[in-house]
């Protein structure tokens, strides 16, 4: 476990879902800080570290983006799209966390450059171990230059 | 015929004057100058008459050039009759008689005894030899006279045959050369003369000039092989007959036209010509013509020599006797109109076929005679009673303006005369009475006139059932769109039902996990928010699945549209929504003289709800919130609805996705989301079309969409 500040961006429209995802990455100590949007122009906005966000005191880029695709105004696979054609912002590695197991979603998601696509289980429990897991992979086990 | 009745009274005369000669003249006054003459020998005077009868009788054409004279001379010897007596006193008178006549005497008059000495001769005779006196001529021989030998031996031989044999010598033509070389042609008749005893004591020679006569024979033959040469070589067939219908003439033309020669059918009856079968018929017709009647152009048939039959036209005239009266030939000619039968029948047959043509054509067919001004009807189709209602043989000769209502003629005329002068065919469509006719129009000149020719089909049938197949067609393709559509709706329906009904199960089954881990953990102070959530969660179901049926329900089930005023129907939703509108201080405005519409109106009513509650969803934080409803009027039949709020706004990107099922611009305002996608199916549903003008951002938003108003769209739904 790496003794650096981890930070997430969670863009999620269902407050509830939001929540079951901080509760469990908060659980386990995954994250240090988990910021949330709640439709793709407010991720692309804080990600473009402008607009509502910018005027925070401490603007953080986010070690990992989780991203819905149903997203209002515009939808993830677009926000996927811009950022991963964003030469400052591809490199963060983006997994989709989505409730949709629609192959097309699926499919478009991957040739968008997602790094990793997962359906959102019904099951607590399950829910649970997989953002656990997610967390881990992520932010501890993966190595990365930043 | 002139030069022959010349002739026949000519010939006339010369019997008159010879009958005249022989009682008086011969009778009595040669008879005693011959008895001087010759004394002793009364025989001569019987021959002397014999001889000038005989001769006179020979000379038909000279007697008109004596007649005169000798009527003078015949009135002279009556006057001397008187006067005469049969004494011999009177004789010197006689004598003196004799010598008139013989000096009056147009031609010559000579007589030579046995040894072929001139016994005298006149005074006619000697001036040919120039002397001056008869009397000179007595006593000399022909060599004495003319100094051609040959000649004088010529004469005489003649003379010498004559008395030795004793018989006349008549017509005899000689040449005699007079003085000053002029050659004169005589016809000469020789008569022996003889005494009591029956003996030849000489010879008389009376001749007459007939230099002119055969100068005018020569002529006339001439003349005659000329007529003859016109007859036989003239290109139209020619043919003569007599009264008893046997030919005498037959030209060359005429050869060639019944095959037959001229030896074959000269002297035969002229039925020769004509096929057995007509034979009795044709002669009936021909004979007519001895009725003084002449054919003018009759058709009578001939048979040619091979058989073959020959239609031709006769036209005779008939050649009259010296009376004036009898029919003494008839000349026909013809004229062989068999090619021209023969085209004719040919174009009869055509005429037939095109009789035939006309009548049973289930094309209508016209032709017309075409000016710049008008034109008019040369023949049709039976079946054109069916345009005019006028049967097809009356409108012959009617005019377009006759026969077709005046605007339409017009179209006709002008049309004509255009095709007429650029000489195109034209191919059009016409409109008649409702009927669709399609027209093909051709001009042609038929003799000195102008034609439109042409041929018109009604495709009326033929016309409705294209438009009904291209109507099936475009129906075909508009349900083909439209299923296609339905089918990525329905995907997307899919797909978002997948999406957005797992959400609040997710919700749900999360927190109920959450709760048990809570419970065993003994943490309690989340219990009541996240109890809260799965309620909240399970009530946003209810109504998803609420929505859904009733998205589905929109498309399957219509009312029946009924007509009914948008102003009303506008303030009734406003009444419903008087709570939100009360409570959002929403200043409302409905334009006056909203129209009548056809359609459903429940569905309507929907609309108007999910807009008006749209607007005042999104004008609650403005100051002083105002929604319009009115309708834009954009021509007749293109009314365009409005709903206008002073909101916040769409930005433009947004336009299209905010009807898209359950997608919501903000996430965190009320509602599924299905609203506006409630609200696009029905306008679509009836015909209209929805769209979202706003300029931006706190611009405020219009919703603006369309209906089929008209009753008829209605019904079709």
């Amino acid at each position: 476990m790496s003794g650096e500040p981890l930070v997430i961006l969670l863009v999620e429209d269902n407050p509830d879902h939001a929540e079951l995802v901080k509760r469990n990455l908060e659980d386990f100590r995954v994250a240090n800080t988990i910021y949330h949007v709640e439709d793709g122009e407010a991720a692309l906005v804080y990600l473009r570290e402008c607009g509502t966000y910018a005027s925070k005191s401490k603007f953080i880029r986010p070690d990992l983006i989780l991203l819905d695709l149903r997203l209002p105004r515009i939808d993830g696979l677009e926000v996927l799209k811009q950022i991963k054609s964003d030469a400052k912002l591809q490199s963060i590695p983006v997994v989709i966390l989505t409730s949709s197991d629609a192959e097309r979603d699926m499919a478009m998601a991957y040739e968008y450059h997602a790094n990793s696509y997962i359906t959102k289980p019904v099951d607590f429990d399950n829910l649970a171990n997989l953002l656990k897991d997610l967390g881990y992979y992520w932010l501890a086990w993966n190595k990365r230059p930043w | 015929m002139g030069y022959l009745n010349k002739i026949n009274s000519v010939n006339a005369v010369r019997r008159i004057v010879a009958a005249i000669l022989i009682s008086i003249v011969v009778n009595e006054l040669v008879t005693t100058m011959l008895l001087r003459s010759f004394p002793g020998h009364s025989g001569v005077v019987e021959t002397l008459l014999d001889g000038l009868l005989l001769f006179l009788s020979s000379f038909p054409i000279i007697f008109i050039f004596v007649y005169r004279p000798l009527k003078h001379f015949v009135k002279v010897v009556e006057e001397e009759k008187e006067k005469i007596t049969l004494s011999e006193s009177d004789l010197r008178q006689s004598d003196q008689m004799l010598k008139i006549v013989l000096e009056n005497f147009p031609g010559v008059v000579f007589w030579k005894d046995r040894e072929l000495k001139y016994g005298g001769a006149n005074q006619g005779f000697a001036g040919m030899f120039g002397h001056s006196r008869a009397s000179d001529i007595a006593g000399k021989t022909d060599y004495d006279l003319m100094s051609d030998v040959q000649a004088a031996d010529k004469f005489r031989a003649v003379d010498s045959e004559v008395m030795n044999s004793g018989i006349p010598k008549l017509n005899v033509l000689e040449q005699v050369k007079a003085v000053g070389g002029r050659v004169i042609w005589f016809d000469t008749n020789k008569i022996p003369l003889r005494d009591e005893e029956g003996n030849v004591i000489g010879v008389l020679g009376v001749s007459l000039d007939v230099t002119e006569r055969l100068k005018e024979e020569e002529k006339l033959r001439e003349t005659s092989q000329y007529l003859d040469k016109l007859f036989r070589n003239a290109n139209a067939p020619i043919i003569t007959w007599d009264p008893s219908l046997l030919i005498t003439r037959f030209n060359d033309a005429f050869e060639e036209l019944s095959g037959y020669q001229y030896g074959e059918v000269i002297g035969k009856n002229l039925d020769i010509l004509f096929p057995d079968k007509h034979k009795e018929v044709s002669i009936d017709i021909i004979k007519k013509t001895g009725s003084g009647n002449n054919l003018k152009t009759v058709e009578i048939m001939i048979q040619r020599k091979d058989g073959e039959l020959r239609s031709v036209i006769w036209n005779t005239a008939n050649v009259l006797a010296d009376d004036g009266v009898t029919i003494a030939a008839t000349i026909a000619q013809g004229q062989d109109i068999t090619d021209q039968k023969d085209a004719e029948e040919a174009l009869r047959e055509q005429n037939d076929l095109l009789v035939l043509l006309l009548k049973y054509s289930p094309v209508n067919i016209f032709i017309k005679e075409v000016s710049t001004k008008e034109n008019r009807v040369l023949n049709v189709s039976d079946n054109f009673h069916e345009l005019t209602g006028i049967p097809s043989a009356q409108m012959i000769g009617k005019t377009m303006h006759e026969l077709f209502p005046s605007d339409f003629a017009d179209m006709i005329v002008v049309d004509d005369w255009t095709i007429f002068t650029n000489g195109n065919v034209l191919n059009i469509e016409e409109t008649l009475n409702g009927r669709i006719y399609n027209t093909i129009k051709f001009p042609f000149i038929l003799g000195d006139k102008k034609i439109i020719g042409g041929f018109s089909i009604d495709i009326t049938e033929r016309k409705k059932a294209v438009t009904q197949i291209e109507e099936t067609v475009k129906k075909l393709e508009l349900s083909k769109e439209e299923l296609r559509q339905k089918n990525t709706e329905l995907e997307q329906f899919t797909y978002t039902v997948s999406h957005d009904l797992k959400s609040p199960l997710i919700t749900i089954k999360g927190y109920s996990g959450g709760l048990l881990r809570d419970l065993s953990n003994g943490r309690h102070d989340r219990f009541e928010s996240d109890l809260k959530r799965i309620a909240v969660a399970a009530d946003k179901m209810t109504s998803l699945l609420e929505n859904l049926l009733e998205l589905s329900r929109i498309g399957r089930i219509v009312n029946p549209p009924t007509k009914f005023s948008m102003g009303e129907l506008t303030h009734d939703v406003i009444s419903l929504l008087s709570g939100p509108i009360t409570k959002c201080n929403a200043n409302i405005v409905v334009q006056e003289g909203l129209p009548d519409i056809y359609a459903d109106r429940t569905r309507m009513h929907e609309v108007i709800q999910n807009l008006v509650e749209n607007a005042l969803k999104f004008t609650g934080e403005r100051p002083e919130p105002t929604i319009e409803i009115g309708l834009r009027k954009n021509g007749v039949s293109n009314q365009i609805f409005f709903i206008r709020d002073n909101g916040k706004g769409i930005d433009p990107r947004y336009h299209e996705t905010v009807f898209g099922l359950f997608n919501k611009l903000d996430a965190s305002t009320e509602g599924t989301g299905i609203g506006l996608a409630l609200v696009r199916r029905i306008i679509e549903v009836h015909g209209g079309r929805i769209w979202v003008e706003s300029e931006g951002i706190n611009r405020g938003t219009t919703f603006c969409f369309t209906l089929q108003t008209n009753e008829q769209n209605g019904k079709e739904q």
